[in-house]
């Protein structure tokens, strides 16, 4: 008996071990998520002995989790950077740089292996690796600084595995972290870059026009808008103070920019056609596929900034919201760096250390993305003998290859090579072989621009030190306490010569097509730092950067691609500006939260006079009129209005452009609209134009019938019931896509086109299930003395979902509320009340 | 209590669950019986778990954890939480059984 028992026992173990082994491996005290519970509480006072510090440094964290680091050396505090992100937000840094690096499918499975190798290809840790290397060499001591950074990291990750304490994500995943390195930070800081250059609309355009035709083209994506050109955000019609473009807007647009002089191809071949459209669909189902495709419109940010003689407090103020993806955890990590040489406040990125957007004691800053294209993309003229060459400057080449291999959770690794000229890496063979030249294959500097912005006491310091910004470009805005505002959109902009059919040389920046890659149409320079868009305290006394063009239509640097907000953040901020006498601080929170759609107020009215000279019969119909006439453009969450006006909006779309694409064979969803701006210039300047099958009034009348259909079969006959708020719903997904650990989904205000920016509309103007970008993080900087500063983001510090501070702020972000930025001078000046908890950090 | 305190013990340090078992087994050897083993095992761990739990709810944010893993997982959170328990606990019995029936064989051997 006592034999059946031990071996039916054993048994038992074995079988019950294989079966719930990973629950127990979970649920357990010892290891498992248990500890994630401890750690959502740290203790309220911890001292380490840390090896290799200087001194002692002392991290204090207030009432929101916000550490406040005073250090004696810039070193020791770069060591508690590390450390405080590391212990709130590892797994998303670890997330973060293996999606850098391409290193997903290793703990993620074979569902990842798309998207790793799309980031091979780009190569962000090869430019990171090369940085690092560069600057081991040439800037001992900025390096040193990430050095100490990455030991920070690693103390923490040291700590996690001993106390077998690492955050919930990992457990659940089952796997550990590897060391923080100098590349990682450096290799995430590209990955920022990238996603906000990573435009492809020259591949767009090219698919386009071999589809739709180069006149159709040129109506729906002109090169200028005259919408950007009334509001630039450095005032002015661009000239520099000796030169000008000699041409106008309507000159520009009016040049065919898929020409041989353009481009060194031909477009008016119906094969060579044909092929772009192989090689333009498979550059864009590879993007899309590795989950990068044209995304939500209305990512972009806001920035104004008034001087002293416009403000309310006699001091400039200076606000800023960045529209990114939102995020669990957040984007965003608040901190305060105290060291001898500086203070700052501010919002960093998790896994790189300097705060980005801030202030310090003498100026706030504040970035917008610029847009302009940084990438070309090149046609490779291929040996037909030997497919490893290619044509360039008069020989034949022999393309690199690189071997790629892919790790596979679970699986054999993936084993491919990439193949590279001097442009770049082969993005595809279909068709063409074309390859993609981008500025963020170089260097990263970035970082060492930002520090360099941390520390600036000047307006002369804050400008030497974006020299140094290259990817993405940034519309840097400038506030001071000595009442100086300005903007620089700062950045590296690859130039090209260009001649004009009339014969004028031309520098532009970037292309509206694919180029000839045989040596004809290469990079020839860059715009000179001095020749950058830029203003210092303008005449009008504000300045206002919400993603619009950064110069005047005469610029005589001629920007060929990118990505402009489609100007009505630009029309309605600098409405606001111009009609509040002098703003005070609460003026500028009202501006971020402002929820006024601006092509509403262009559209409805149109709508209501075409569906009152043809007046609709349907019941529903008119009473989806009368709601649209007595709207004042707000995007209220609560109101009927908004729904109507967005479901007219994507209705017409797909009234007008959508039936042009599909004609064309255009895969929906992977390619650029026009923007709202564009068909409403159409449809002033050209209402019978074929784009409304001959009759803009019977189109709109149409579209709003559409509306009602599509919205009593989504909601129900009960007009009175389709507040925004039911279709308008903000999703804030957390990285691993696990719903218990995401937030939402809230009603919400605002829409892609409103100042508080909360797009849900996809670039196909279809309606998104939900909304998942916006202002990431608000901050208003009042630049009197003594004045104060403001700041929330939709988050909280910590990744920790057991902890208080997983998504504290949400609230107070969704009220548009927010809470003062504490930056005490020292430790021992810490108000005691707003104290949570400290950490003293000792040499050992 | 033999198993009480080995396995408070092993949750207390980082070890692998399977410890549980461990700390049975000692308890098992000192009992007549492989179902008393089983018992001790099971009743020692089960309270081990209880103590640990109930200091962790206590004192960390322990239910708002618990409560999120509850929804990844597709189980309330708690009954989440009593089923490993009960499993662990389980371990902790076998453990304790398979002491006693092996003493009670040497015994026999010898």
């Amino acid at each position: 008996m006592n034999l059946l028992v031990l071996a039916i026992s054993l048994i038992v173990i074995i079988v019950l071990s294989s079966v719930l082994g990973a629950l127990m491996g979970i649920m357990n005290p010892a290891m498992g998520v248990w500890s994630v519970a401890r750690e959502g509480a740290p203790a309220s006072y911890e001292q380490l002995s840390v090896p290799g510090l200087h001194g002692e440094i002392r991290v204090i964290f207030d009432k929101l989790g916000v550490p406040h680091i005073y250090a004696s050396s810039d070193e020791d505090a770069f060591f508690a950077i590390g450390y405080v992100h590391a212990r709130d937000r590892l797994w998303q840094m670890d997330i973060q740089r293996r999606f850098a690096g391409g290193k997903l499918s290793e703990i993620l499975g074979k569902d990842f292996v798309k998207k790793d190798l799309f980031m091979r290809i780009l190569g962000l840790d090869r430019a990171a690796k090369a940085s690092a290397d560069t600057m081991r060499d040439t800037d001992k001591a900025g390096y040193a600084l990430f050095e100490a950074y990455s030991r920070g990291v690693n103390y923490v990750i040291g700590d996690f595995e001993r106390r077998a304490a690492l955050p919930l994500e990992f457990k659940l995943i089952g796997y550990e972290p590897q060391l923080w390195t100098p590349e990682d930070s450096l290799a995430f800081a590209r990955l920022m870059g990238w996603s906000l250059t990573n435009y492809f609309d020259p591949v767009d355009q090219s698919l386009l026009v071999s589809t739709l035709g180069k006149a159709d083209v040129a109506q729906l994506f002109p090169v200028y808008s005259q919408f950007q050109a009334e509001f630039p955000i450095v005032p002015g019609d661009g000239s520099l103070a000796d030169r000008s473009l000699r041409y106008t807007l309507e000159e520009v647009n009016a040049m065919d920019w898929f020409s041989q002089w353009a481009t060194g191809l031909d477009f008016e071949s119906s094969t060579f056609r044909d092929q772009v459209v192989k090689a333009a669909t498979s550059i864009l189902s590879m993007v899309s596929e590795a989950g990068d495709p044209p995304g939500e419109l209305g990512l972009g940010s806001n920035h104004w900034t008034v001087s002293p003689s416009r403000s309310a407090t006699g001091h400039a103020m200076l606000a800023n919201d960045p529209h990114l993806s939102l995020q669990m955890p957040s984007l965003w990590y608040e901190i305060q760096l105290v060291t001898p040489s500086y203070m700052v406040y501010g919002a960093s990125l998790a896994g790189v250390p300097v705060v980005l957007i801030g202030r310090n004691e003498h100026i706030a800053w504040g970035l917008t993305n610029v847009g302009i294209g940084v990438s070309d993309f090149y046609v490779e003229t291929i040996n037909p003998t030997n497919p490893d060459e290619y044509w360039f400057q008069g020989s034949w080449r022999k393309m690199n290859e690189m071997p790629v291999e892919i790790a596979v959770k679970g699986e054999s690794p993936v084993k491919t090579s990439i193949s590279l000229t001097v442009h770049g890496p082969v993005l595809t063979r279909e068709g063409l072989a074309v390859t993609m030249r981008w500025t963020g294959f170089d260097q990263v500097t970035e970082a060492n621009a930002i520090l360099g912005v941390d520390k600036a006491s000047s307006y002369t310091e804050f400008m030497n030190a974006i020299r140094q910004w290259g990817i993405p470009p940034q519309n840097f805005m400038y506030a001071d306490d000595e009442g100086n505002i300005a903007v620089t959109a700062a950045g590296n902009y690859p130039t090209r010569n260009v001649r004009v059919s009339d014969g004028t040389e031309l520098k532009v920046v970037g292309s509206r097509s694919l180029l000839n890659g045989t040596g004809d149409y290469e990079w020839t320079g860059s715009i000179p730092f001095e020749d950058i868009p830029h203003a210092l305290n303008p005449a009008q006394g504000y300045l206002a950067g919400p993603n619009q063009m950064s110069t005047g239509a005469r610029y005589p640097y001629l920007i060929l691609s990118g990505w402009w907000d489609p100007a009505a953040r630009a029309h309605r901020i600098n409405d606001l500006l111009r009609s509040t006498d002098k703003p005070t601080f609460e003026d500028m929170q009202r501006f971020q939260s402002d929820i006024y759609d601006y092509f509403a107020s262009l559209y409805v009215p149109r709508i209501l006079k075409a569906t009152s000279e043809s007046v609709p019969t349907d019941q529903m119909v008119q009473g989806a009129i009368e709601y649209l006439r007595g709207w004042d453009f707000q995007m209220r969450k609560d109101e009927v209005a908004p729904t109507i006006w967005s479901y007219w909006l994507s209705a017409f779309y797909n009234a007008t452009i959508r039936p042009a694409y599909e004609k064309g064979g255009l895969e929906l969803g992977n390619i650029v609209y026009p923007t709202p701006e564009t068909l409403w210039l159409l449809a002033l300047n050209d209402p019978s134009s074929k784009w409304f099958s001959g009759d803009f009034d019977r189109t709109a009348s149409a579209a709003l019938e559409t509306a009602v259909q599509a919205l009593t079969q989504k909601l129900g006959s009960d007009t009175s019931s389709w507040s925004w708020g039911k279709v308008h719903v903000l999703y804030i997904r957390h990285l691993s896509g696990l719903a218990a650990l995401s937030e939402g989904p809230f009603p919400e205000d605002g829409d892609a086109w409103t100042l508080m920016a909360a797009p849900h509309i996809h670039s196909d103007f279809t309606i998104n299930a939900y909304s998942s970008a916006g202002p990431s993080w608000r901050i208003i900087s009042d630049l009197s003395t003594g004045g104060s500063s403001v700041g929330v983001y939709p988050g909280g510090q910590s990744g920790n979902v057991a902890s208080a501070h997983y998504s504290d702020e949400l609230p107070l972000w969704q009220e548009y509320e927010y809470h003062v930025l504490l930056h005490p001078e020292t430790a021992e000046s810490f108000p005691a009340d707003q104290t949570s908890s400290s950490v003293r950090m000792v040499p050992s | 209590m033999i198993a009480l305190v080995l396995g408070l013990l092993f949750q207390l340090s980082p070890s692998y669950w399977q410890l549980a078992i461990l700390a049975g087994f000692a308890a098992g050897l000192i009992v007549k019986g492989w179902w008393r083993g089983f018992a001790v095992g099971f009743v020692g761990i089960l309270l081990s778990w209880i103590v640990y739990v109930v200091y962790a709810w206590v004192v960390f944010p322990t239910p708002r954890l618990i409560s999120t893993l509850g929804e990844i997982v597709g189980i309330p959170g708690p009954i989440l939480a009593v089923l490993a328990m009960l499993i662990g606990s389980l371990f902790g019995g076998l453990g304790g059984a398979i002491a006693a029936a092996l003493r009670a064989t040497i015994r026999t051997i010898r």
